[in-house]
């Protein structure tokens, strides 16, 4: 027996969760094989892209909750045109600025959060110099947490090593963004996201150098979202 | 004629002053005394059963000479509370059934033994868990311990106290007075003493302006300096203290008291320069390491004072190659000569029989040895002047104890024998004395520095490390190396001038882990790791029982 699509049914003999794992699994799957062909196959300009785009530029960090100042920092994309509408992206970034002193949250220093972040654009050319898009995936971020240089300079004198740490995380997020093409190769890119990422285990740690002594507490619900303005240049081919 | 006379009298008068002179030479210089190669017999024993070697003489001198001569007794013997034929006890009731709360009250076989007190026209002053103090006729002691529930009845226990100072700086103190607290506590700290005479004179200069104060035993708050002194230096060590507990006591019941208020007021940290002898086996058991247990069971860091003793202890195993029931201390010598130069002195005989602790009592020793106390007369020899002769019939404690007002001169105490089925050891502490014949400076360490959990402190001097040699050694009686920690003696103070000993010592640790707690998240036991590891290692390598892991160090 055929499935209704004309996909083999190898689950006819499945029951229960298997089988509705597939079936959404084929689904998606048929779904995208449907729709996205849709997409592309509309009458559009022509893409101001090659099939394969890298970036670079720099970007404001602007952390949500109270634990996380502004911040700046750096990144770099890049792109493969599977469609002239739809693009798979691979981001990573890096982002410094300063921690928030408070007294059962952190003791104040630098953080540096890199989210690498792979996903998808879906957007369409407005004349043959533009694309606008909206982007979306997961973001795995790694977060360092320096203490404040003098305070751990104090501790150090006394036999102390502070640590303050961020558990790493997956996370989702959305992005709005657009390209121009200022040459045959080269664009302007200019894009804002936001990572989804509220709730995420945080802990600090006292260690005596002498006797390895550890004094550990956790800094619960730290939210290591927030919100990116990137902008830069790329070179597409 | 005349000047015959007159030359007479001269020559008498110069022999008079070299007689004169020999004997106040013989009775002050610190030469010891002869001895005889042999004790004679003891006077016979008369005292009755479950009652402390001295009070028992005292009841009997009540009863067969009369108040006067009791009073006499009392007054000679540093019974101090001697009041209209009164004195403070501390009765021991009957209970077999284990504690369980750490905030302890009272055992419900109290109750009926309080009633008997009562009756017997004596008052009530304090209770806690198995220990009823209270203060009773003297002629009615006796018949107080013929009820059932009564177990022993004893003389309080009486606690002995073992000026910026200069070991602030020595232990790298100040160099945290001005770190940020890293998720920092406002931090408790109390002293637990006898007195507080002067505190309220250095508040908010030599103490914090916010003293919480509590008299567990008022008569002695304003007389006893020594608590003022201690809460000098663990204010010294940290300044940044707001308040401070200033909590006194006189025995041992009102010492049980005392901690409960502690644990219940949430302090940190107990500063503890006091120590106690004949109040436990030595092996880390009895009702005042239990007091320290509870403590520290309810997160308190106990610092006590390893005590001033090591040059007024001697310990060993009972010998008697002669068999006339003497100690011998030594071959030949029966008994332990010691100078008293302050015309007070205590003898504390105990020996290692006191059977298993319950957590609130002793089974009692039926192993009865007894403490005499003898006086050197250059015309006389040795003349035997006191004793503690209580029976060990099974229920008492494995002490003796004999506190006298004597003279200036030469002493000596004998052990004997009175009744035993087995060879013991024998552990003896002279307070007030000097120049002891035979010194055993190792396990001179006093109660409850002894007990597992309070951190046992000794003392270096502040200028150069060196063990104080009356500074307490390890083991306890079950072989635990102490003290834990040495720390600064000798240093200045409002109080004393000068303050020396395991006394002044104690408050530098006890402040220095209450400085380690208000600028860090360690708990207690972490910081008492912490101070430990960092300690500066002096003597033999490693932890001894001289200086414990070495000298406080809060730098590395």
């Amino acid at each position: 027996m055929k499935h209704m699509f004309g996909l083999p049914t190898r689950s006819t003999r499945r029951r229960g969760r298997s089988a509705s794992r597939w079936f959404w699994r084929h689904w998606t799957l048929l779904a995208a094989l449907t729709v996205l062909p849709a997409l592309t196959a509309e009458a559009q300009p022509k893409t101001p892209m090659g099939r394969v785009t890298i970036g670079i530029g720099g970007l404001a960090g602007f952390p949500a909750g109270d634990d996380f100042g502004t911040g700046v920092g750096v990144n770099a994309w890049f792109a493969f045109r599977v469609t002239s509408a739809l693009l798979l992206e691979l981001n990573a970034s890096w982002t410094t600025g300063t921690v928030e002193s408070r007294p059962t949250r952190f003791s104040g220093g630098r953080y540096r959060f890199i989210p690498v972040q792979a996903g998808l654009r879906l957007g369409r050319s407005l004349g043959d110099r533009t694309f606008a898009y909206a982007a979306g995936g997961g973001a795995y971020t790694v977060h360092r947490i320096t203490v404040d240089e003098s305070l751990r300079a104090t501790w150090e004198s006394l036999g102390f090593e502070i640590r303050e740490e961020v558990d790493h995380v997956l996370r989702p997020y959305v992005g709005l963004g657009g390209l121009y093409r200022v040459s045959r190769h080269f664009l302007l890119s200019l894009d804002a996201r936001l990572v989804i990422g509220g709730g995420t285990p945080g802990r600090w740690t006292l260690r005596d150098r002498t006797t390895q002594t550890t004094a550990s507490g956790s800094i619960p619900d730290v939210s290591t979202g927030g919100f990116t303005l990137r902008g830069g240049f790329a070179y597409t081919f | 004629m005349q000047g015959e006379s007159s030359l007479v009298r001269r020559i008498l008068g110069v022999l008079t002053g070299l007689a004169l002179l020999a004997v106040t030479v013989q009775s002050q210089a610190p030469v010891p005394p002869g001895e005889p190669a042999s004790l004679p017999a003891p006077p016979p024993k008369d005292v009755p059963a479950k009652m402390d070697g001295v009070l028992g003489q005292l009841w009997t001198v009540y009863r067969t000479q009369g108040p006067t001569a009791a009073q006499e007794f009392a007054n000679r013997h540093m019974i101090d509370d001697w009041k209209d034929g009164t004195i403070r006890v501390v009765v021991e009731v009957e209970d077999a059934s284990p504690t369980s709360s750490d905030v302890q009250s009272l055992s419900p076989a109290v109750e009926p033994v309080v009633r008997r007190i009562e009756a017997l026209g004596g008052t009530v002053e304090a209770a806690h868990d198995v220990r009823i103090q209270g203060r009773v006729r003297v002629d009615t002691l006796e018949e107080l311990t013929r009820h059932p529930s009564v177990r022993f009845v004893r003389r309080p226990g009486r606690p002995f106290p073992l000026v910026v100072s200069e070991g602030v700086g020595r232990v790298g103190a100040p160099r945290w007075w001005n770190v940020t607290p890293y998720r920092g506590q406002s931090v408790r700290v109390a002293v637990l003493d006898l007195g507080f005479r002067g505190a309220d004179r250095l508040r908010g200069v030599e103490l914090p302006n916010d003293l919480i104060t509590r008299a567990f035993d008022p008569t002695w708050w304003n007389v006893e300096p020594h608590g003022t002194a201690c809460a000098e230096i663990v204010y010294d060590m940290n300044p940044g203290l707001d308040r401070m507990w200033l909590v006194n006591f006189g025995t041992d019941v009102e010492h049980s008291l005392a901690v409960d208020y502690l644990i219940g007021q949430k302090v940190h940290v107990i500063s503890y320069s006091i120590g106690w002898v004949n109040m436990g086996a030595g092996d880390g058991t009895g009702p005042i390491d239990e007091d320290v247990k509870r403590a520290v069971r309810s997160g308190i860091a106990w610092v006590a004072a390893a005590g001033n003793e090591a040059q007024s202890h001697w310990e060993g195993p009972y010998s008697d190659p002669n068999g006339n029931r003497w100690h011998n201390f030594a071959p030949n010598s029966e008994i332990l000569e010691f100078y008293s130069p302050t015309r007070v002195f205590c003898a504390f005989l105990n020996w290692d029989d006191w059977g298993p602790w319950n957590g609130r009592s002793y089974r009692g020793s039926d192993q009865d040895y007894d403490l005499y106390v003898w006086a050197w007369d250059p015309w006389y020899g040795w003349r035997l002047i006191a004793w503690s002769i209580g029976p060990q019939t099974g229920s008492e404690w494995p002490t003796e104890a004999v506190c006298l007002r004597a003279w200036r001169g030469w002493f000596g105490v004998s052990v004997h024998r009175y009744w035993a089925y087995r060879s013991v050891k024998l552990e003896l502490f002279l307070w007030g004395a000097t120049d002891l014949e035979h010194v055993v400076p190792e396990g001179s360490v006093l109660i409850p520095a002894d007990a597992r959990e309070a951190i046992a402190v000794g003392a270096t001097d502040w200028s150069d490390d060196t063990l104080h040699d009356y500074s307490s050694r390890g083991p306890t009686n079950d072989g635990r190396t102490k003290p834990d920690l040495t720390a600064p003696s000798g240093v200045s103070s409002a109080t004393y001038g000068r303050f020396f000993g395991t006394s002044a010592a104690t408050p530098h640790v006890a402040g220095a882990i209450s400085l380690v707690l208000a600028k860090t998240p360690y708990t207690p036991d972490q910081i008492r790791a912490i101070l430990e590891g960092r300690a500066l290692d002096l003597g033999p390598r490693g932890p001894d029982n001289l200086y414990g892991r070495g000298r406080l160090r809060l730098t590395p």
